[in-house]
């Protein structure tokens, strides 16, 4: 650079530049920064797996190719013939073999590790001071023919919801490639819900939920209801406000503490990680357990998410069916 | 995570010292997932500010800047401290702003060829950003100016950079630098004063 370079007088330095001078009042509107924040936060977490998914790709990869190769340069050797399978015909086996031999076809069920490996259920809601259950496998139909030994499945993740007299939430998620898949019953009402990138959707019971997740902002519909949702954040965690048909919703979840709107105002404070305990309004003991899948869901998917099934009027209120998990009828 | 630089004795954040930012870029640099919040958080302010002097919708500022500092944090690693951090995002700033204005472009000339609805008149960037008269005054002439020239301007006289590291952001020498500014200001003089014209006579500005 020329050593007798000088940068020329600014304008907003003369007495012409108080027009210039008047930029300086551009301030950054409340809560933006945080929110975008927040949005990156999320965006940079979000790489990780994307990487670590293409080195496990690229491993598997030279793995096969290796394998491949291996298979072609290597001298064969005379293999053992493999037992031969033989399903006696006349003896009806209690498990149809079809179920074995195909893959099940619900489009959202994630592929099975193994074909023998134990499909697991999700657990029925328990009574707040039951000890939880330890998960075992379905018993598998004899075979005739040596199995496998089963692959350890990893521990099933459950959001559960226990307080007295009221709505019993027990939720498996569990995460496949990018799509989060979400099972079980609220208030006796099957749910099966997907999440993956800004979608949310699936039944409940036999009605559809669709919302669409982007940022701190949400929306759709839930039984034929419009549904909103906006998402905060506060010094410690997050809130959520919104609708779901029949009532609105408030959630704000902490570290150390849950609390939602309608149905427990009361903060229940954190008995170990994810798991909340308490005594909700009129003194009705309540315990929430929220699993670790449930934290890999955006905020906004995990807020909208416990919004949804953790609300609940009063039950004083239930001769109004608008609500998203109506009460059960004595038919049902 | 601020430190002691930064916290002045009235309670006021103060600016820290370009050594301070740096230790927090190393700190990312070297995998501290939490270092990148103080660096964010010292930065926000100039970058949704520049965003909207270069003529960015309030409405879409945010996601723009979120959009530039995920390209800075993702690509943290190729800075070598050879420029001040400041003026490396400005850089980056600068780009994303420049890949907006062309997507915009290409996608009015797409839907124009297609002959699609057009898309609703927007509000004027500028109208939304306003606070006062001065302000939207100001913002209508930056408006009125080309992009190339507003950039320099904007980068010159309300960023305050100098023209070494305006020829930096914009990798050009400083003379060329000082040499676009040139021309932006006798442009931001020319239009300022005809809008004060149009007011005169009674027009609107």
């Amino acid at each position: 650079m020329n050593p007798e370079f000088q940068d020329p007088p600014r304008i907003r330095d003369t007495e012409d530049g108080a027009l210039l001078r008047s930029a300086d009042a551009v301030e950054v509107p409340a809560g933006v920064q945080a929110r975008v924040r927040v949005a990156l936060a999320e965006k940079l977490e979000t790489r990780r797996p994307a990487w670590a998914l293409r080195v496990a790709l690229g491993l598997g990869g030279m793995l096969v190719v290796g394998g491949a190769l291996a298979a072609v340069l290597l001298p064969s050797e005379p293999e053992a013939t493999p037992p031969k399978i033989e399903v006696p015909v006349q003896k009806p086996q209690p498990r149809p073999p079809q179920e074995k031999a195909t893959p099940p076809v619900e489009p959202e069920a994630p592929p099975p590790p193994v074909a023998a490996a134990p499909v697991r259920r999700v657990a029925p809601a328990r009574a707040v001071d039951e000890p939880t259950p330890v998960a075992t496998p379905e018993p598998v139909a004899a075979a005739p023919t040596p199995v496998p030994a089963p692959v350890p499945v990893p521990a099933p993740a459950f959001l559960r919801v226990q307080w007295q007299g009221r709505r019993e939430v027990a939720l498996e998620i569990r995460k496949a490639n990018d799509t989060t898949f979400i099972k079980g019953t609220v208030n006796g009402v099957k749910v099966e819900l997907q999440h993956k990138g800004a979608l949310l959707h699936g039944h409940l019971g036999e009605d559809t939920l669709h919302l669409v997740l982007r940022g701190f902002e949400g929306g759709g519909t839930a039984r034929g209801h419009e549904t909103a949702f906006s998402l905060f954040e506060t010094e410690r965690g997050l809130l959520l406000r919104g609708t779901v048909p029949g009532h609105t919703v408030r959630v704000e979840l902490e570290d150390k503490k849950l609390s939602w709107f309608p149905g427990c105002e009361n903060e229940l404070g954190a008995r170990e990680p994810g798991v909340y305990a308490g005594a909700c309004v009129q003194g009705r003991a309540a315990r929430v357990e929220l699993p670790k899948a449930l934290f890999e869901l955006t905020p906004m998917a995990r807020m909208v998410l416990l919004g949804l099934v953790l609300s609940e009027r009063d039950p004083l209120f239930d001769s109004d069916t608008t609500r998203l998990f109506p009460p059960l009828s004595p038919q049902r | 995570m601020m430190g002691p630089l930064l916290q002045r004795s009235d309670g006021e954040p103060a600016q820290p010292a370009d050594d301070e930012i740096l230790t927090w870029v190393k700190s990312c640099q070297e995998g501290d997932p939490r270092a990148w919040r103080p660096i964010y958080d010292h930065h926000f302010a100039m970058i949704y500010r520049l965003t909207l002097r270069m003529g960015i919708l309030e409405r879409d500022a945010p996601d723009v800047c979120q959009e530039i500092f995920l390209r800075a944090f993702r690509n943290l690693r190729a800075f070598r401290g050879e420029a001040r951090f400041g003026t490396w995002l400005y850089r980056i700033a600068c780009n994303e702003i420049w890949r907006l204005r062309r997507k915009n472009v290409l996608r009015e000339t797409l839907g124009k060829l297609l002959q699609l609805e057009p898309t609703p008149p927007q509000e004027k960037p500028d109208e939304l950003a306003v606070r006062n008269d001065g302000l939207r005054q100001l913002q209508r002439v930056l408006g009125a100016m080309k992009p190339k020239q507003r950039e320099v301007f904007v980068l010159y006289e309300l960023e305050s950079l100098s023209m070494a590291e305006i020829g930096q952001v914009l990798q050009c020498s400083p003379e060329t630098a000082k040499s676009r500014y040139r021309h932006a200001r006798a442009d931001f003089e020319r239009i300022r004063k005809q809008r004060e014209l149009v007011s005169l006579a009674g027009g609107k500005t």
